[in-house]
C-alpha cells in the first residue's frame, strides 16, 4: 500500500538539495524522486528558466505541440462534507442545485455544440443525491457524443468504478487536496472526506477498475507546495509501478486570496506554480498536466508549450451554468473567462494545435 | 524381460524394481528422476515400483546449462 | 541484498554450468565467481557415462540451483520439463526458457507467458527468460513471475547489451527483480547492465569459454560489484547535446 512520508521529512529532503543536484536532475533522463526534490527546492527557484526549457523540450518530444481541451459540467452542489476551503462545503449558505438527467444532458449538449469532445462531470460529495446510478445513466445517454467523459465526484468502490467504466466513463479525477496529514485533518471538518487514507487509496481503485485515466492533484494554498510536489511525485511513481495500464494526470488547483471566508493557509505564487509544474514534467515525461480556468488568461497563454498538456476553457462552475449563465452558486471564481474559440485562437497563435478529441470511445471493447 | 530405457532396449530380470535398475546402471537414485510411460515416479516409490515388460522409461538428471 | 521470491542473495552474479571444458574447471570458476545461484539444464542420463553427474560436483548447500527448461519449444514441453526439474532438484524454482527457433534460440513471448501463468499457479517460482520487451515483462509480472530475465543480445553471441533502451524501460517499470541474461560477453557488459540498475546478471558462455575461465569468473564478479556500487552511488550524468541546442524560453508573463 502507498504511504506518503510526513511533511517535515519531505521538507528536509528538499532543503538538503544543492545547485549541483538541480543541474544533475536537469541533465538526467530519469531524475527520480531525488531529482524531483532538487527541482522543487528553493535553489531551483533561481533556475526557473532552465527548468522551463527542459520541461518544454520534454513536453514537445512526448506530446508534440498540442493542447487538449475540456470543459467541466457541474451536476450538483450538494455536499455532505464540511471542508474549510470549498464553496460547496455543507455549512455554506448557498442555494443547492442538483441537475435532473435532462438538465445535465442539456448542459453537455451545449458544450458539444460549442465543439467540446471531452467533458469533466463535477459534483459535490453527496451519494444520496448523486450516486453511481445517476452517473451511469448520464454516461450511457451521452457517451456516443463525446470522446472522453471523466468524473470528479465522491470516491467510490472498485466495483462502482467498473460499472461506470462499462457505462462510458473513461477517467476519474480524485484530488488528495493536501498530502499533509496534519493540515488535511485541520481543513476537513466533518464528513466522509475526513478519512485521509481512504481518499489516498482511491486512485488505485480507479486504476484497478480498468479506467483509462486517473487524475491526482493537490489544492495549492493549504500546505507547503514543494512538499505537495514531492508527494505527488511519490504518488505518481507508485501508481506507475502498480497500474501500468492507466494513464496519469496531475492538476494544480490554486487557492488565491479572495473574497469569502477562507484565506489560503500558504501563498503559492505563479512562480511557485510554474516551478512545481516544470519539476513534475521533468520527473515524469508521460504525465498529463492540467491547467484550469482558475488561472488567468495571461498566465495560461504564457504556459502554452512549457509543460501543461490540457486546458479547460469556457468553464462555468455552477450547476446549470451553461444554460443559465446568470446562475449563482459557483464552486470557485473563474480566472479566465474566454470562450473555447478564443482559447483555441491563443493556442494556435503560440504554434500549438488545440485538440478537442484524443480518443474515440467507440474503439473501447464492449463487455 | 525387455524394457525401453532412454530410447534403448534394456534387459532386466523379472521382478526388478526401479531402484535396482538404477543401481545396476550405476546411477545415484538421489539425483536421477524417472518418467515411466510419461509419468514422473516419486523418488520414494523407486523401491516399490516393479518394472513390467515393454515399459518406456526416461532417466533424467541435471547437466550443465546456462 | 538481492531478494527474489522469499530468498536473498549476496552475489548479483548468477552462474551458468554449461560449455565448460571439464567439471573441475567449472567448479573452480563458479567458486571464483562468488555466484550463489547457478543454472542447470535437464537431460537424459547418458547410460554410457553414468558417473558424469553434475550434482556430484556441486554442493547443494553452497549453491541455489535454478533448473532451466532449455530445449522446450512450447509451453507444454516447458511444463513437462519443469515438473521433471522439480522432481530431480527438489526445488520449485525455474528459469523458464521457451525457444522454438533453433537458429537464434530467441524466446517465444506467447508460450512463455502462457507457461508462466500455469507454472505459477502450480506453485513454481518462475524466472522467465525473455526478449527485452517491456510490456511482456509487465504482463509476466502481472501473472506472478518472481523476476524477469531479459536478454542483452541473443544467447552465446557475446554482443553485450544491444537491447539497452528496452532493458532500461523494463528496469524502470518492473516491481520484480530484473536479471539481464544472455549476450554478456565481457565484464564491461556486465558492469554496464549493473550501472543501468539491473538487479543481477547471468553469465555462462563468456566465462566457460574464456582462455582462463577461473580468472574470467573473478573479473565478472568484480565488474558486477563495480557496476552495482556505481549504480547505488548515483552516476554523474553525461551532458545532453539537446540541452545546449534548445532556445531560451520566455517567462516574462509571470507575475
Amino acid at each position: 500500500m502507498l504511504s506518503i512520508p510526513d511533511f517535515p521529512q519531505l521538507a528536509e529532503r528538499i532543503a538538503a538539495c544543492t545547485e549541483a543536484d538541480v543541474q544533475q536532475a536537469l541533465l538526467s533522463e530519469h531524475p527520480g524522486i531525488q531529482g524531483l526534490a532538487a527541482l522543487l527546492s528553493p535553489v531551483a527557484a533561481h533556475m526557473l528558466p532552465d527548468l522551463a526549457r527542459r520541461s518544454a523540450e520534454i513536453t514537445a518530444r512526448r506530446f508534440g505541440r498540442v493542447i487538449q481541451l475540456y470543459a467541466p459540467v457541474y451536476l450538483s452542489s450538494f455536499c455532505t462534507n464540511r471542508c474549510a476551503y470549498c464553496g460547496f462545503s455543507a455549512d455554506n449558505k448557498i442555494e443547492r442545485r442538483l441537475l435532473s438527467m435532462a438538465e445535465a444532458e442539456a448542459e453537455m449538449d451545449i458544450l458539444h455544440g460549442r465543439g467540446f469532445n471531452h467533458i469533466l462531470l463535477v459534483a459535490g460529495e453527496a451519494s444520496a443525491k448523486l450516486g453511481v446510478d445517476y452517473l451511469e445513466e448520464l454516461a450511457e445517454r451521452t457517451r456516443d457524443r463525446f470522446a472522453a467523459i471523466t468524473i470528479e465526484v465522491q470516491p467510490m468502490s472498485t466495483e462502482e468504478y467498473r460499472r461506470l467504466f462499462k457505462a462510458g466513463i473513461t477517467g476519474v479525477a480524485i484530488y488528495q487536496e493536501t498530502y499533509d496529514r496534519r493540515i488535511y485533518d485541520q481543513v476537513h471538518l466533518s464528513g466522509k472526506k475526513c478519512d485521509y487514507d481512504y481518499r489516498l487509496q482511491t486512485p488505485a481503485r480507479v486504476a484497478e477498475a480498468g479506467m483509462r485515466e486517473v487524475g491526482i492533484g493537490a489544492l495549492l494554498g493549504l500546505a507547503d507546495w514543494r512538499c505537495e510536489g514531492l508527494a505527488l511525485g511519490l504518488h505518481l511513481a507508485w501508481l506507475r509501478k502498480n497500474y501500468w495500464r492507466t494513464a496519469l494526470t496531475v492538476s494544480f488547483p490554486r487557492l488565491r486570496p479572495a473574497e469569502g471566508d477562507f484565506q489560503p493557509l500558504v501563498i503559492t505564487t505563479e512562480h511557485d506554480l510554474s516551478q512545481l509544474l516544470f519539476a513534475l514534467r521533468i520527473f515524469d515525461p508521460d504525465v498529463g498536466l492540467l491547467l484550469s480556468t482558475r488561472e488567468e488568461e495571461r498566465y495560461r497563454n504564457g504556459m502554452i508549450g512549457l509543460g501543461p498538456t490540457r486546458y479547460s476553457a469556457g468553464s462555468s462552475t455552477a450547476p446549470g451554468g451553461y444554460a443559465h449563465p446568470d446562475l449563482e452558486g459557483e464552486q470557485f471564481a473563474v480566472g479566465d473567462h474566454r470562450s473555447l474559440a478564443e482559447v483555441c485562437a491563443s493556442i494556435e497563435a503560440k504554434g500549438h494545435d488545440p485538440v478537442r478529441k484524443d480518443w474515440d470511445s467507440t474503439f473501447q471493447k464492449s463487455f | 524381460m525387455v524394457i525401453i530405457c532412454n530410447g534403448k532396449e534394456q534387459k532386466v530380470p523379472e521382478g526388478c524394481t526401479l531402484h535396482q535398475l538404477l543401481l545396476q546402471l550405476q546411477l545415484d537414485p538421489d539425483t536421477v528422476v524417472v518418467e515411466c510411460d510419461k509419468q514422473v515416479v516419486k523418488r520414494n516409490d523407486y523401491e516399490g515400483t516393479v518394472l513390467a515388460e515393454g515399459q518406456n522409461l526416461e532417466l533424467i538428471r541435471f547437466v550443465g546449462g546456462g | 541484498m538481492l531478494k527474489i521470491a522469499d530468498k536473498t542473495f549476496r552475489s548479483r552474479l548468477f552462474g551458468g554450468t554449461g560449455k565448460f571444458a571439464s567439471s573441475q574447471v567449472m567448479k573452480e570458476a563458479l567458486a571464483a565467481s562468488g555466484a550463489e545461484m547457478i543454472t542447470v539444464a535437464l537431460r537424459r542420463v547418458d547410460l554410457n557415462n553414468p558417473e558424469d553427474d553434475i550434482m556430484a560436483n556441486l554442493d547443494r548447500h553452497t549453491y541455489w540451483f535454478l533448473p532451466n527448461t532449455s530445449g522446450a519449444r512450447d509451453a507444454e514441453e516447458a511444463i513437462r520439463l519443469a515438473n521433471l526439474a522439480r522432481a530431480v532438484g527438489r526445488t520449485n524454482w525455474l528459469k523458464l526458457e521457451v525457444t522454438p527457433d533453433p537458429r537464434t534460440l530467441l524466446p517465444d513471448p506467447v508460450e512463455t507467458l502462457k507457461a508462466t501463468e500455469l507454472l505459477v499457479k502450480d506453485g513454481f517460482v518462475v524466472l522467465p527468460y525473455i526478449n527485452a520487451d517491456p510490456i511482456l515483462a509487465l504482463r509476466l509480472q502481472d501473472v506472478g513471475a518472481a523476476a524477469v530475465m531479459p536478454l542483452g543480445s541473443p544467447i552465446g553471441t557475446n554482443q553485450g547489451i544491444l537491447t539497452r533502451f528496452q532493458v532500461e524501460i523494463i528496469i524502470e517499470q518492473a516491481r520484480v527483480p530484473v536479471v539481464v541474461d544472455a549476450g554478456l560477453g565481457a565484464p564491461s557488459h556486465a558492469a554496464a547492465a549493473m550501472e543501468m540498475g539491473a538487479d543481477a546478471v547471468l553469465v555462462n558462455t563468456a566465462i566457460a569459454v574464456a582462455g582462463d575461465p577461473v580468472r574470467m569468473a573473478r573479473a565478472f564478479a568484480q565488474a558486477v560489484e563495480a557496476g552495482r556500487t556505481a549504480y547505488e552511488s548515483g552516476l554523474g550524468m553525461q551532458d545532453r547535446q539537446a540541452a545546449a541546442s534548445s532556445p531560451e524560453v520566455g517567462l516574462d508573463f509571470l507575475r
